[in-house]
């Protein structure tokens, strides 16, 4: 059986995002085979009524974009639009910087942001994971539903995403080691 | 996701951005003059601050101390900054300038914020009670529902003859008495020779009706054995064999 079906089967099955070491693992793929297939599950996705949206942790089968007013009429369901400034800062970082602990959000934000981060993560806009470098820390990243909710499929349909996620890393790397710390050190002074 | 995500807590700007508001509204860029130009009203908003936590006020006071070394610098140029002093300066420039790209991706997220959705599917609530017998199959359940017809009571099944015309009776006691008239007397096993098994019986009820009325008489040596028919005298019953 085709991979790509499978998958789509899987994603169809669970009704909502599926994360991809889990489907590594029910598929008996590695990672990159995975990748292959969503990408080409994807692509068949094209001009049909459904569409693959993929972060780098999870993969979902969604209602595409545009039919999403076919669905809104159907199930009445009211799109969320209020969101803060801090929440869409909190947000633009997570999605061009990339998956951050929450001393780096405050201190790129030069504030607090612990009660942004709480409520971003309760509405399912992001979801913490572990820090594979940091056991101490949590990191934060979007999820497909955040994805969903602005109408990208994946990060590189984000607008300027490849000109923005380029901009912030030079930031990282100008950044002597002092100053790399500083996170660390806000985060304790907090 | 109809409430603000903007808290109480988050009333008042942090450092940064009160900082970079202050740029901005001056339509200036991140430079060390421009830091030097809004050091008094970032003075002036830190003063009138509440009172916060202290780790917050704290970075209020570093942006705060990094704003003075700034501003001196450029009241005393031949002030000579530390590596250390460079640094912050330095560092403080970067932050804001990553906070201006930032904020700028906030601002285009805001435009496509929930404009085109795409939407996931409503999971369908597993039911309740939801119980799959491991060896339920369409085999079982077809052999219980072939048992179960089994048991069911059956309806009784009339049979239907179509009742095909044998012989009016009346014909064949017609028939019988001008036989008898002028034979007298004859075999029953003659008279229904040729007829089929129908027929011999309408024969049969109509020997009875004669012999009823008292037309002919009837004679059997034995059960079983043929029976023997004799006409009576017209208009004469006689009773009795």
């Amino acid at each position: 059986m085709d991979l790509a079906n499978r998958i789509e089967a899987l994603l169809f099955s669970e009704g909502g995002s599926l994360a991809r070491k889990k489907l590594t693992q029910l598929l008996e793929v590695d990672a990159q085979a995975l990748t292959a297939g969503v990408h080409d599950l994807a692509a068949r996705k094209e001009g049909t009524g459904l569409s693959i949206v993929e972060t780098e942790t999870e993969v979902a089968l969604t209602v595409a974009a545009s039919v999403a007013g076919t669905i809104e009429k159907a199930f009445e369901r009211e799109v969320g639009r209020e969101i803060g400034d801090a929440g869409l800062e909190v947000l633009s970082i997570l999605l061009y910087r990339g998956p951050s602990t929450r001393s780096q959000i405050d201190y790129i934000r030069g504030v607090n942001t612990s009660s942004t981060i709480r409520t971003l993560t309760a509405r399912g806009l992001i979801e913490r994971a572990q820090n594979p470098n940091d056991q101490r820390e949590y990191l934060y990243r979007p999820t497909t539903e955040l994805l969903a909710h602005i109408g990208v499929r994946n990060l590189a349909e984000l607008p300027d995403y490849a000109k923005i996620a380029s901009e912030l890393a030079a930031f990282e790397q100008s950044s002597s080691p002092f100053h790399a710390d500083a996170g660390e050190s806000t985060e304790s002074a907090l | 996701m109809s409430e603000k995500f903007t808290l109480a807590t988050e009333q008042y700007q942090g450092p940064l951005e009160a900082l970079l508001d202050m740029i901005e509204a001056r339509k200036m860029s991140i430079t060390d003059i421009s830091l030097a130009d809004v050091t008094d009203s970032y003075l002036a908003y830190v003063e009138k601050l509440p009172s916060l936590p202290l780790g917050e006020t704290a970075q209020f006071i570093l942006v705060a101390s990094t704003l003075l070394l700034i501003k001196s610098r450029t009241l005393l140029p031949s002030m000579d900054l530390t590596e250390e002093e460079r640094e912050s300066v330095d560092e403080l420039e970067r932050r804001l300038a990553r906070l201006r790209i930032v904020r700028e991706c906030a601002k285009m997220l805001r435009k496509s914020w929930g404009l085109a959705p795409y939407r996931f599917p409503v999971r369908s609530p597993a039911r309740a009670a939801f119980f799959s017998p491991a060896e339920s199959s369409v085999d079982t359940i077809h052999a219980a529902a072939l048992k179960l017809l089994q048991i069911l009571p059956k309806p009784e099944t009339l049979i239907e003859a179509s009742v095909a015309p044998v012989l009016a009776l009346e014909d064949v006691i017609a028939g019988l008495k001008k036989r008898l008239t002028t034979a007298f007397k004859a075999r029953f096993s003659e008279l229904t020779q040729t007829r089929d098994k129908h027929e011999v019986i309408v024969y049969f009820l109509a020997m009875l009706e004669l012999v009823r009325s008292g037309s002919a008489s009837v004679s059997q040596e034995k059960l079983f054995e043929d029976i023997t028919i004799e006409i009576e005298q017209v208009g004469a019953p006689r009773y009795g064999a």
